[in-house]
């Protein structure tokens, strides 16, 4: 992959709290440019408009879950869509091997500390960029 | 994260009031949690309840499993890691279940039910 600068990120997460909080930590620690969506449907439509370097992307959400929504962004974009790092509780080894078998770049387990997110982002964006 | 203060980058004075302004948002956002805390712990167990009734028990079971995720996934971020690691517990148990659209064996309902007394607990809820 090429050297890209990490700027845009779309979150995607249904549940309120950890929606709030993690679009403040990764615009004030991390100082990124976010837009966060409460639903796979509603991030499908900021992928034209928002432009996202990167998507944050919870799993299980009601409605399109997580790798429903990876499958219907690469199918709207044609197999070019932005890279993503799913969130989520189901972060056994197994679970993320076969969430990195979807296309995900990696996982990250929730519960997370807010204020080391942005890093554990940027060290995942530099791994898979730089 | 970092061995000494030595280590830490230096961050400029806007970035550094800005993550200030962060810690005390994630107070507050600590201090709603908290209030709501009850509130999901009480969903929690009117789900738990209709499934014991024992009406549309496959949706119920899913309706609780959802419950359990979500409450897995934020309780730690919001001081209760307790809470996070016997929510998770359970949720783990219930999945074959939910998986598999089946209701739930006998011997597992005295397990849940014990679970979400800890769940309780663990919030500082006493319920038994």
């Amino acid at each position: 992959m090429g050297d890209l600068k990490l700027n845009r990120i779309l979150l995607v997460e249904d549940e309120d709290d950890i929606r709030t909080i993690t679009r403040i930590c990764l615009e004030s620690v991390g100082r990124f440019q976010v837009v966060a969506c409460g639903s796979g449907e509603a991030a499908l439509s900021q992928l034209e408009s928002f432009k996202p370097d990167l998507i944050l992307l919870d799993v299980m959400m009601p409605g399109l879950d997580g790798p429903g929504t990876l499958a219907a962004m690469k199918l709207k974009t044609h197999g070019d869509a932005p890279p993503v790092i799913f969130m989520t509780a189901r972060a056994q080894r197994w679970e993320i091997d076969h969430f990195k078998a979807l296309g995900a770049l990696d996982v990250i387990a929730k519960p997370f500390d807010p204020m080391t997110l942005s890093q554990a982002v940027k060290h995942i964006w530099e791994r898979n960029h730089v | 994260m970092y061995d000494t203060d030595d280590d830490a980058p230096i961050l400029p004075a806007d970035h550094l009031a800005a993550i200030e302004a962060v810690k005390l948002r994630m107070k507050e956002m600590t201090a709603d949690y908290v209030r709501d805390l009850p509130e999901k712990l009480q969903a929690l167990e009117d789900t738990w309840q209709a499934l014991m009734g024992r009406t549309e028990t496959v949706t119920t079971l899913e309706t609780l499993y959802r419950q359990l995720h979500k409450l897995a996934g934020s309780a730690a971020t919001f001081g209760f890691p307790k809470v996070t690691e016997v929510a998770r517990r359970l949720e783990l148990q219930l999945q074959p279940y939910v998986l598999a659209k089946s209701s739930l064996p006998e011997d597992l309902i005295e397990v849940v039910r014990h679970e979400l007394n800890a769940i309780a607990h663990a919030a500082g809820l006493r319920r038994d």
